[in-house]
């Protein structure tokens, strides 16, 4: 079975930035750009479903150790502990900051854990000759709000900033977080939004066309 | 929803994380208290800790991060958002409008920090450290200016009679 989806041709595309209607180029050739924003509305490339699926599924199977395993150890003269995502959601919690933890639980657990899912799910219906929009969509708002990377350089900076005082060492879960920025950067970098928007057009000329005849 | 409701609600989301990111940066987002000396500190303070602690690289990213981006973000977007719809240079416009849409969510970065360290260093004999209003304050005016440029439909800058809203 072929690990890529064929690439659409046909169809008018319609930007999702400035909605100007235009027809494909006729000759692809690397990325192809909106005349009149600049967006990018395509690629040569073809989509590698069966690699977008399996980069999905390792970075969910690293989401569960990456928060709730120890990220960092302090001692403290004698005085050890540990955080991780949970335990420092759980802190901000408890001392009255229900407001922060939600951002922290929204940005670090729900949605890189949706995101991931979304992109399993749609890429798997994508292959089987699906139309996963409201996957889609889920796969979109997480390269938005799921901030995994950037948890993992704030994680960098405090314990730098912590490193002077304090006896640190690094903890199982900051290495699962690494793999797991990885495991998403890559399938993000593979599974480009604007190829999967001229695949769902494609398959939605297809289903027009079949309807009509 | 209409594309005048969405610019309207595009400002009203912008006004109000303008109106946070006051309190977020005049109040000490963050205490440590080490050998019973209590030290709290804003988000500048805590620039200039990393500075003094001779860690310039790291200073310039909380700067970036947590000083800069957020205020510039602000206000690219309300020079953006003034003059929509039918904007007079719409390419240079959405430029700048993805620019800060992309980068703007790092600003989320000093929120981590606190959340990390105030996790950490709860239970310690000798020092602790704990979240102080400020951080919610920063991490309302993050998500309300995200939210904005999420909510602005970009094809009004081009075309006011049909945008919907479609972001990067």
């Amino acid at each position: 079975m072929s690990d890529s989806l064929s690439r659409p041709s046909g169809p008018a595309v319609v930007c999702h930035d400035c909605h100007l209607r235009l027809a494909r180029p006729g000759a692809d050739r690397g990325h192809w750009y909106c005349p009149r924003c600049g967006a990018r509305l395509g690629s040569q490339h073809r989509l590698r479903a069966q690699a977008v699926i399996a980069l999905a599924a390792t970075a969910l199977v690293l989401w569960l150790p990456a928060i709730s395993l120890p990220l960092v150890y302090v001692d403290q003269f004698g005085a050890a502990g540990s955080v991780t995502v949970l335990s420092s959601a759980a802190a901000l919690f408890g001392d009255r900051y229900g407001l922060v933890a939600a951002v922290v639980l929204g940005t670090l657990v729900v949605m890189p854990a949706a995101q991931m899912t979304a992109l399993l799910v749609a890429m798997a219906r994508l292959h089987a000759g699906g139309r996963p929009r409201r996957w889609l969509w889920w796969y979109r708002q997480g390269r938005e709000w799921a901030m995994p990377e950037i948890f993992l350089l704030g994680a960098l900076i405090a314990t730098t900033e912590l490193g002077e005082n304090t006896s640190l060492r690094l903890g199982t879960g900051l290495f699962f977080l690494l793999g797991l920025v990885v495991a998403r950067w890559v399938a993000e970098g593979l599974a480009d939004p604007a190829v999967l928007d001229r695949i769902l057009e494609q398959r939605d000329a297809e289903a027009g066309d079949a309807a009509r005849l | 929803m209409p594309p005048a409701s969405r610019r309207l609600a595009a400002w009203a989301l912008l006004g109000a994380a303008a109106v946070w990111l006051v309190p977020a940066n005049l109040l000490p987002i963050m205490t440590f208290e080490s050998i019973g000396r209590e030290q709290s500190g804003t988000i500048a303070d805590g620039v200039v800790r990393l500075v003094q602690s001779g860690m310039p690289v790291l200073a310039l990213v909380v700067f970036t991060a947590s000083l800069l981006i957020p205020i510039l973000k602000i206000l690219v977007l309300a020079v953006v958002y003034w003059r929509t719809p039918a904007h007079p240079s719409p390419r240079a416009a959405i430029r700048a409008y993805r620019l800060v849409y992309w980068i703007g969510r790092w600003s989320m970065l000093d929120v981590f920090v606190v959340a990390l360290l105030a996790g950490l260093m709860r239970f310690g004999k000798l020092a602790t450290a704990s979240a102080e209003p400020g951080i919610t304050a920063f991490a309302l005016a993050v998500v309300l200016t995200m939210l904005s440029a999420h909510v602005f439909s970009t094809s009004q800058l081009w075309d006011p009679d049909h945008g919907n809203g479609a972001n990067p």
